[in-house]
């Protein structure tokens, strides 16, 4: 390393100069995911043949370099840097994570594929003999600015430095590029490809300096840029210390142009047993939507295949190679695509490109290219399937691999023992598995595996026929939404797909196997569910279904504690239905007959009873969920066998509830209702509480109809049999003004669905008795000539009435 | 004065065509009068001015506007399509300058817009291909001196882009006739004799169709013909400044060389035009509150034609300034046409929109609000 000025030349044509003038370093700038930069790099380093390579990335990966260059590891790989803070070292437990004592967890990805120049530049120097090193800074220092700041994300490869600045703003306008990477394919894939490396990297370093000239200062300070550099410089010097021969440093081109002038510092903070980096195997799904700047992964791979076979124009012919992928997968989409298709397009492609003055086929090219000639018809309509073929395709489905001496990461080892012997296949063919849960121990031990999956989002589902509403590939008893728990078996659409190494991979910090992963995420959600029962009950029958021991034990005690604090009712009944789910549920849950389990029932019982006086306060809008789970508190206490529940105490508060006449009266009607059925109270007072409504304003007559709702949900037979309370409702329905009997008519109607047409017979029969006590038909003598024309005349006048009401209303 | 009502896009912009003539270095498609980069930029303008000799040998300089205001990547999709093998079929909502567009160019690759066929249920394969003078055909049999050539035969023969407006509209026999003739590029005359009645199309032929969504949609159209065709869906305009700017230029170059000539259209007129065609046409005000949609399309070419009536309007019976009066006036005219409910739309929008904002004294809506007298 030559002697340099402290500050670079204020011109980028003399930094590149600068730059590439190094009798010692030879500062290599590159773009992530570049087929064109992998390419220039892996030659340069075959020619120089430098005693190291010094590579972008984190440092504590360094070890797995000999993993990543494995003849046996294919990319896409990626590098996971993972942190949990135990100790609260920056501050962030209970802020990023659910509960100050459960650690704030923090990951970095490194993803790698064939055409990302950092491992184009690992590969060649380990072709060569170079020492190959990783020499960014650990992630565990950048946790301050990446993932704290409001600028936080969980990769820590990105190109948005290239393109989010005043400088590309500027020149995409100029150049009228749509975007960056149109822009970057123009000038730096199609044409830099087939440039000089010389020239390339110029280009590059000129292109990188403005961009970095027109960032604030302040930008690099604040998103840990200049810390990174600054521990970049630092492996640079001691690595020119260690070798007396030629260093290749491979970095973002963002950082290339300032590492020369940059003042070596190590990074604060080190890694320590809270650190883990590991090497996983990765997919090109997960890599398109975990990275913005890197959404096509196959056309990057087809390109660099085609550079790879010699093609003279790669660009042109990946794009060839995808456009007839586009169409195959297309036709058998029945998308109507043929051949004549394919060729079309690549035509109209490779016209576009010249148009813009591309040197081959860019990626956007290709895109236009593939709308243009393929979408038949308006955009909107007959778009999106076309687009749905062209994203998968451009997308790709490759997996990578890593080579078995780097040991595999033990979740995704226990997630395929798991599925071994539990009999699963993953061989991405779709299956329908079912559990018997009452008779197999192996099914419900297989139900756990499963319901575990489906808990961490584990993406090894599909849709089934009938699944349900929220879990479409789940059909069986739902403990957690109360569906379909008459039930006995499960039914579960399973597809293993590409991205479950993925998303193994992200959870791997949270233990070793998919029981402990499932454990610990569940429990770290506990802390929050602390004053909402609902929360912890639903968390609870997780854990239960789950066949997870500890969390089970800790989310019934967080659901006792809950209980003893939330005051809602409806979160109380929730809470008491899921404890008597819980103990009564068939032999297939351990917790079946658990007396801590019914202890909470007791508990929840009681505040619930506790929390009826305020239920007459309930909104109208909010009536009927109220009485469901009125009903359900009355229903659990009349057979709940657990544990006894206090009859007397529900009595006492649904006393207090219907006490306020002002209350809401559905509410009130229902619990007189269950009152009655419990012998606490009379017909009389029933009759009496009906009838004070319709002697009192028009406004609160209003409430009779609400009344009689609830009464009849919670005591119909009363209606049945008690002739006081049927007298009742005669009087106060016929004694309504015709304007307020038709507000309250809604409610009646409701009122009266909660009986069947035999028990509406029987009403009526009796009411008819109740009207005529004393008059039987035999009673009417014969009726004489003028009697029966009235009759007659008033008939008609009935029917021409009902005739005028059935007429359309005009308009 | 013109000496014509409205000029075709080739005698409008003789000068731009020219200079873009000359400039040209670019390879250039056979039969087209310019290269796809030079129809372009006459499509899309150019920054910089062009220098060019006059034909009287002058050197003059014209600068190259831009006369399309969509997306910049549908025109180059469109001007590559043209240079296939495949048609470029125009689909999109009325009055999103499909033709407009089609017309432009046709005009820079052929050097005519002239050639153009108008779909509709009448639309006969005479009318397209070519039909006979009968004095002749009677007198000396089928000869191609009795041939009447139609558009399409002009442009098989001459190497030129045919216009097919509103493809939709045509019955579908007559549509599919152009099968043969996009595919294998030949157009059969069955009445001439040997090879006179064989017509290979010569480089530079290809149609432009357009279609407009609220019509019959192309997806009644067969098969087989849309497979010899690109499709490009022309969206409305998406900003109320580029659309105040559109319609802007084109009610300009409407009144040029007219009687109303010079008849003033302020930006805070056409702001209020344009702005309320865009929100009743997005069932939303700029405030987020929802407005009823009319039936009848309120497009950006009928914010044209209503800006240029009231010009007109302030021209005769005004001061030569277009008051918000004058604009509604004839706001009334383009937005209830068959759907009378659509006042009642308009008028709800005076109300929901217009009324608060003149209640806030913003810019001319006071104006705009105290004219909806004229929405009767």
């Amino acid at each position: 390393m030559g002697r340099r000025a402290r500050t670079p030349p204020d011109d980028p044509l003399e930094t590149a100069a600068a730059i590439q003038a190094d009798p010692r370093v030879t500062w290599f700038p590159v773009k992530h995911y570049s087929p064109a930069c992998a390419h220039h790099v892996g030659r340069l380093i075959e020619v120089l043949r430098p005693d190291a390579v010094l590579v972008e990335g984190p440092e504590d990966a360094t070890d797995a370099i000999g993993h990543v260059i494995d003849p046996e590891t294919v990319p896409p790989i990626t590098i996971l840097s993972t942190y949990v803070d135990e100790k609260n070292r920056f501050g962030q437990n209970g802020v990023l994570s659910s509960g100050p004592e459960q650690p704030a967890r923090y990951r970095g990805w490194w993803p790698l594929v064939s055409s990302s120049p950092e491992y184009a530049a690992l590969v060649a120097g380990s072709r060569v003999g170079a020492v190959l090193r990783f020499i960014d800074a650990p992630m565990v220092a950048t946790i301050p600015f990446t993932h704290i700041r409001p600028q936080r994300r969980s990769t820590a490869v990105n190109d948005a430095l290239l393109a989010e600045n005043a400088w590309f703003e500027a020149l995409g306008r100029k150049t009228r590029r749509r975007s960056f990477e149109e822009f970057w394919e123009s000038a730096f894939e199609t044409r830099g490809l087939h440039q000089p490396t010389e020239a390339f990297v110029r280009d590059l370093l000129v292109f990188a300096w403005c961009a970095r000239h027109l960032t604030p200062p302040a930008a690099r300070e604040a998103d840990g840029t200049l810390l990174r550099e600054a521990h970049m410089r630092w492996h640079v010097d001691r690595a020119a210390k260690e070798f007396d021969g030629r260093i290749v440093v491979v970095t973002g081109a963002y950082h290339t142009v300032a590492l020369p002038w940059t003042r070596g510092r190590r990074a604060p903070d080190k890694p320590d047993r809270h650190t883990t980096t590991l090497l996983g195997a990765h997919s090109y799904k997960a890599l398109a939507r975990l990275y913005a700047m890197h959404r096509w992964p196959a056309y990057g791979h087809a390109v660099q295949e085609a550079i790879e076979a010699g093609e003279a124009r790669p660009f042109d012919a990946a794009a060839d190679r995808l456009l007839v992928e586009i169409v195959r997968e297309g036709r058998a989409r029945g998308l109507g695509l043929g051949t004549a298709d394919a060729a079309a397009a690549a035509r109209l492609a490779r016209e576009l490109a010249a148009l813009r003055g591309n040197a081959e086929v860019t990626r956007e090219d290709l895109l236009d290219a593939a709308q243009s000639t393929f979408v038949k018809g308006e955009l909107a309509l007959a778009g999106e399937p076309v687009l749905e073929v062209v994203r998968e395709v451009l997308v790709g489905r490759c997996v990578g691999r890593v080579t078995p001496a780097a040991g595999q990461v033990p979740l995704i080892q226990d997630f395929y023992a798991q599925a071994r012997a539990n009999r699963l296949d993953v061989d991405g063919a779709p299956r329908i598995v079912r559990c018997d849960l009452l008779r197999q121990e192996a099914h419900r031990r297989k139900s756990a595996f499963l319901h575990r999956c489906a808990w961490l989002d584990i993406p090894m589902f599909e849709a089934i026929d009938h699944g349900s509403a929220d879990r479409p590939w789940f059909r069986g008893p739902d403990l957690a939404t109360g569906e379909d728990l008459h039930l006995l078996g499960e039914t579960w659409g399973v597809r293993w797909t590409e991205e479950v190494d993925d998303r193994l991979l992200e959870l791997s910090d949270r233990g070793a196997t998919i029981e402990e992963v499932a454990s610990v995420t569940l429990m770290e959600q506990l802390p929050a569910a602390r004053a909402d029962v609902a929360r912890a009950g639903r968390l609870m029958l997780e854990a239960a279904r789950m066949l997870l021991e500890e969390p089970f034990d800790r989310a019934l005690a967080t659901v006792a504690e809950a209980v003893a604090v939330d005051p809602a009712f409806a979160h109380l009944v929730e809470a008491l239905a899921d404890a008597v789910l819980l103990h009564g549920y068939r032999d297939a849950l351990p917790t079946a007959g658990d007396p801590r389990v019914a202890a909470l029932a007791a508990v929840a019982h009681e505040r619930a009873c506790l929390a009826l006086p305020p239920l007459r306060h309930t909104p109208p809008e909010e009536a009927t969920s109220a009485l469901d789970r009125f009903q359900t508190l009355v229903r659990i206490t009349l057979t709940f066998e657990g544990a006894p529940l206090d009859e007397r105490l529900l009595v006492e508060r649904i006393r207090e509830m219907v006490a306020d006449p002002e209350g809401e009266p559905s509410v009130r009607g229902a619990g007189f209702g269950v009152l009655y059925g419990f012998g606490a109270v009379r017909a009389l007072t029933i009759a009496r509480a009906l009838e004070a409504y319709a002697a009192a304003t028009p406004e609160r007559a209003r409430g009779a109809g609400g009344f009689l709702d609830g009464l009849f949900l919670t005591g119909k037979g009363l209606m049945l049999r008690n002739p006081r309370l049927l007298r009742a409702v005669d009087r106060v329905i016929t004694g309504l003004d015709w304007e307020t009997f038709k507000l309250v008519l809604p409610d009646l109607r409701r009122a009266f669905t909660r009986f069947v047409p035999t028990e509406i017979d029987a009403i009526g029969q009796r009411l008819a008795r109740e009207l005529s006590p004393r008059r039987s038909e035999a009673d009417f003598g014969p009726i004489d000539e003028n009697a029966l024309r009235r009759l007659h005349d008033a008939d008609a006048r009935v029917a021409e009435r009902l005739r005028e009401w059935e007429r359309p209303t005009p308009g | 004065m013109k000496d014509a009502i409205r000029l075709p896009v080739e005698r409008r912009r003789a000068e731009e065509l020219e200079a873009l003539r000359q400039n040209d270095r670019d390879p250039r498609p056979a039969g087209w009068s310019l290269s796809p980069r030079a129809v372009e930029r006459f499509v899309l303008g150019s920054p910089d001015p062009l220098e060019y000799e006059a034909p009287d040998g002058s050197r003059r300089t014209v600068t190259v506007g831009r006369k399309f205001h969509g997306h910049d990547v549908l025109v180059q999709r469109a001007i590559v399509s043209l240079a296939s093998d495949r048609g470029l079929m125009l689909v999109g909502e009325p009055g999103t300058a499909k033709s407009y567009l089609s017309e432009h160019l046709a005009a820079a690759i052929s050097g005519t817009s002239l050639l153009t066929i108008q779909g509709s249920a009448g639309l006969t394969e005479d009318q397209i291909k070519y039909s006979w003078n009968y004095a002749l055909l009677l007198a000396e049999g089928p000869s191609p001196r009795a041939l009447v050539p139609a558009p399409l035969y002009l442009g098989v023969t001459q190497g030129r882009i045919v216009r097919f407006e509103e493809i939709t509209r045509a019955p579908h026999e007559v549509q599919d006739m152009l099968l043969s003739v996009m595919s294998d590029k030949v157009l059969l005359v069955p009445e001439l004799p040997g090879d006179e009645g064989v017509l290979l199309a010569r480089p530079g032929f290809n149609v432009i169709a357009t279609a407009n969504t609220r019509d019959r949609g192309v997806n009644e159209m067969s098969a087989a013909l849309k497979r010899r065709f690109n499709f490009e869906t022309v969206p409305p305009v998406a900003r109320i400044e580029e659309e105040i700017r559109i319609v802007r230029e084109q009610v300009s170059e409407m009144l040029r060389g007219g009687a109303a000539e010079g008849t003033e259209l302020g930006d805070d007129v056409l702001e209020l035009l344009v702005t309320t065609f865009h929100e009743i046409r997005s069932g939303r005000t700029q405030e987020g509150v929802p407005v009823d949609r009319t039936a009848s399309v309120l497009s950006t070419a009928e914010a044209v034609s209503v800006g240029y009536d009231a010009a007109l309007h302030a021209a005769f019976f005004g001061q030569g300034r277009v008051e918000p009066e004058h604009v509604v006036l004839h706001l009334q005219g383009t937005a209830v046409k068959d759907h009378p409910e659509d006042l009642a739309v308009l008028r709800n929008y005076w109300e929901v929109a217009v009324k608060p904002r003149a209640a806030r004294e913003v810019g001319a809506w006071k104006a705009w609000w105290q004219a909806r007298k004229h929405l009767a």
